[in-house]
């Protein structure tokens, strides 16, 4: 009477399980096998060529897409992150944003930043990239206005003045210059004259001044805006030509011809400097928008096209300014911990502020300020970092060759607080860790193991499975073991040239192992989850490849089970009822029984194309007849074509043989 | 699954040991603070120049050198650039690569204040104001310092001296 020998309805990729033992396992010799759902099999779905993206050695989540580091031929480290729409990255590589190379931007040692326009990162003049920090000015030189003009305070007194870099890009202020040169004045304002802008995204001048009476002795308070504290660049800078001006031979009356009413006089002019071939003075006063009043006479006469520019009784780049005591009150003191950051190999931002690491120094920003960065803000870190993580609750971890740690906001000064975890163990590659499902963290510490629950490192993450075995031998920087997290099918992917492991989290299950051989150009260097899915990058010569993983054209999937051992005796198997599921008609379907442990030799049951796609039973047409078979296992395979294929169970049956056979 | 590391991480204990552990690392570290802002300049200019040059070799490769916002951009990277090479000391090759006339004219001035370096324009080191709450005047330096650079070297002082306007540079 036939007995049931065997049944398996696989839940889960076991390899690390001694043979003949059975259980509703998938054993080696299956693979792209996954597991999803509720003891639901399905054929892993293959890969997708992203069409006209590039891909990068590293990838970082931002700006609600995706950046990255380093071409083909690079071995990049760093970080990619932006605050207040700004691309900030730094260390070393190319740089790309939504997978495309943004053209001959690279990271460097120091933190730099592209300036958003809309959804994307274009460099130019007015969007950089520019280098976080503003440089000190030099001095300004101040001079006094004897006649101070309508609005303005008259002064008694000595003074001196200071400014500071402004960007209106970020806010970002330098450090207060050097004091001016002394003024000591008797019912005077005063003219600054700045120096020249930088070309790091300056747009305004910041205005220090002290007590009146203290000069360069006194502490120096930010003048207030409403007394003209800050100054836009482009005030200073402000020229236009102005056609058809003359002035008669021993004259300082100009008379200009210009139609255009947006180039002849108004009162903003008055002060300002104007230059006619030889001739340079400035406008005293206006009589008519067509007829000025120079302060200094023309010998000869002069004609032709004019430019004026910005000044203050004819002292160029310069406005007028006066205060007293009173309005100092409040002010906030000039900047004096403005310093742009240290070269640093990575950067972030947390909350308000912003942080460089600098071989193990970690500076911290002064909150709201982007390039702020005094010496007496740092945290320490025991080695140089291989790679920062974004982690949950507002962490960011810290993993260096022999440590981790975690960085936390905490406010004062400095805002970050670090924690070094462990001591003796580490990353050896950026892409050697990642944050998987909840928040858990996924490293690569010679095996896989995963942080979650506890401080230390949960080594049994893996214990099922024995494919990590050599893989740490093998990983370089150039093919390192990528991990990756795949938030639609909640799968936590580890991948290595072109096998990839996959753990079904909700289960903790592992699928069988991904052969991406013919599937992927090269091997797998990097991989990054865009919007809950997982994309994997291959290298191929010079060439870096995005694929989708789990969405494609499916692939080759085999399925075996675990061995059982009916009663230790033998047994003559004569049924084989398998049920499965298939997307197509045009592959077959291949049924095979593994007797003896004799892999290498399957004995072949059934293999034929389905009849119609869907759920199906295959069973052989004739009996299989195998006897004494001590062990056995079945050995399922189809082809899927990127649809729901898969193997729901397999049921062996036959008799048990009743004596010994001798091996 | 999800773990509250926060909690696990913010105890009394693990907070006071992380203070004494930063308190240790600051003594053995914190000798490798930077000691001076034109010091951090000067890396600075460093790595602006190789961001540069990376970006001028990347752009005189695309079809948009040749337009109009392609020249602006290469405008603006030379200015970069020789901004980065002013930012090292190196003003005589920042003045040849700058596109903005008045930035050339500076730096040719620091350029020649560096080349004489040392050197004094023998002008009085002081000069008296007028007052009007002192008769004989306010004596005040002549020269005022204007801005500490650093040549990869040492750190040189700019002074403009009030009297003849020259710029002098001077090692720390």
């Amino acid at each position: 009477m036939k007995q049931s020998l065997g049944k398996w309805v696989m839940q889960e990729y076991i390899s690390a399980l001694v043979r003949g033992g059975g259980g509703d396992y998938m054993a080696p010799g299956s693979e792209n096998a996954m597991v999803s759902g509720e003891r639901f099999l399905r054929a892993f779905r293959g890969v997708t060529t992203m069409a006209g993206e590039v891909g990068s050695r590293l990838y970082f989540s931002t700006y609600q897409e995706f950046a990255g580091l380093g071409a083909a031929g690079e071995t990049p480290s760093g970080s990619v992150f932006t605050a207040r729409q700004l691309l900030s990255f730094i260390g070393v590589g190319q740089l790309y944003f939504k997978g495309q190379a943004i053209t001959g931007i690279g990271a460097e040692d120091t933190l730099q930043f592209i300036v958003a326009t809309g959804t994307d990162f274009i460099p130019g003049p007015t969007t950089g990239p520019f280098q976080a920090g503003a440089t000190q000015p030099s001095a300004p030189f101040v001079y006094p206005k004897t006649n101070p003009s309508a609005g303005q305070t008259p002064i008694n007194g000595s003074v001196a003045v200071k400014i500071w870099r402004v960007s209106g890009y970020t806010g970002q202020v330098s450090l207060a210059s050097l004091p001016s040169n002394v003024l000591v004045l008797t019912n005077q304002s005063v003219i600054v004259q700045f120096p020249l802008p930088d070309a790091n995204g300056q747009t305004h001048w910041g205005i220090g001044v002290p007590k009146i009476g203290f000069d360069v002795l006194g502490v120096f308070y930010e003048l207030p805006t409403s007394l003209q504290g800050e100054v836009a660049e482009s005030v200073l800078s402000y020229s236009r030509s102005i056609t058809g001006a003359s002035i008669a031979a021993g004259t300082n009356i100009l008379n200009i011809t210009d139609p255009d009413t947006a180039d002849q006089f108004a009162p903003a002019d008055i002060g300002r400097q104007i230059t006619i071939g030889a001739y340079t003075s400035w406008i005293q006063s206006i009589n008519s928008p067509t007829q000025a009043v120079m302060a200094a006479t023309s010998a000869p006469g002069v004609s032709g096209t004019a430019t004026l520019v910005h000044a203050v009784d004819g002292i160029t780049r310069a406005i007028e300014i006066s205060w007293t005591n009173g309005s100092l009150i409040q002010q906030n003191l000039v900047p004096d911990r403005a310093f742009p950051p240290d070269p640093g190999q990575f950067a972030g931002s947390a909350n308000d502020v912003w942080w460089v690491d600098s071989h193990g120094i970690i500076f911290v920003s002064d909150p709201g300020q982007v390039g702020s960065f005094p010496p007496s803000n740092a945290i320490f870190a025991n080695e140089d970092a291989v790679c920062y993580l974004p982690g949950a609750d507002g962490l960011t971890w810290r993993f260096g060759k022999h440590s981790l740690g975690v960085m936390s906001y905490v406010g004062g000064s400095p805002a970050l607080e670090y924690q070094e975890l462990w001591h003796d163990l580490g990353i050896t590659y950026p892409q050697n860790a990642a944050v998987g499902a909840g928040g858990r963290l996924l490293m690569w510490l010679g095996r896989p193991a995963v942080l979650q629950g506890g401080l230390e490192p949960d080594y049994s993450y893996a214990a099922k499975v024995t494919e990590f075995a050599n893989w740490d031998a093998q990983q370089t920087a150039a093919t390192p073991i990528c991990i990756g997290y795949d938030g639609r099918g909640e799968y936590e992917v580890w991948c290595f040239k072109q096998t990839c492991m996959a753990k079904f989290v909700p289960r903790n299950a592992w699928c069988a192992p991904i052969n991406l051989t013919g599937k992927v150009s090269g091997d797998i260097v990097s991989v990054n989850t865009y919007r809950k899915q997982l994309y994997l990058t291959t290298v191929s010569g010079g060439t870096l490849t995005r694929y989708q993983f789990d969405v494609g054209t499916g692939s080759v999937m085999k399925v075996q089970t675990s061995d059982v051992r009916p009663n230790g005796y033998g047994a003559t198997i004569t049924e084989l009822l398998a049920q499965g599921r298939v997307d197509n008609t045009v592959n077959p379907v291949k049924i095979e029984i593994v007797s003896n442990y004799n892999d290498g030799a399957p004995i072949l049951l059934y293999q034929s194309n389905p009849p119609r796609t869907g759920v199906q039973p295959f069973i052989p047409v004739t009996e299989p007849n195998i006897i004494d078979s001590r062990e056995h296992a079945v050995r399922l395979t189809l082809t899927s074509q990127g649809g729901d294929a898969g193997w729901d169970f397999v049921e062996t049956k036959g008799e048990t043989n009743e004596v010994r056979i001798p091996a | 699954m999800s773990t509250n590391f926060r909690e696990l991480l913010f105890t009394p204990e693990r907070r006071a040991k992380a203070e004494a552990w930063q308190k240790t690392l600051r003594e053995r570290l914190g000798a490798n603070l930077p000691k001076h802002q034109a010091e951090i300049t000067y890396v600075l200019g460093v790595s602006r120049e190789r961001m540069c040059v990376r970006q001028i070799l990347a752009l005189e490769q695309e079809p948009e050198a040749g337009s109009v916002q392609g020249h602006e951009r290469m405008m603006f990277l030379m200015n970069q650039l020789a901004e980065g090479l002013a930012m090292q000391a190196r003003f005589r090759e920042a003045a040849e690569l700058t596109r903005s006339q008045p930035h050339r004219e500076e730096y040719l001035r620091k350029a020649e204040a560096l080349e004489a370096r040392g050197q004094d324009c023998r002008c009085p080191i002081e000069m008296t104001m007028p007052s009007a709450f002192d008769a004989k005047g306010v004596t005040l330096p002549a020269r005022i310092k204007c801005e500490v650079i650093f040549d990869g070297e040492f750190l040189v002082t700019l002074s403009h001296c009030q009297f003849c306007g020259g710029l002098l540079a001077a090692t720390q």
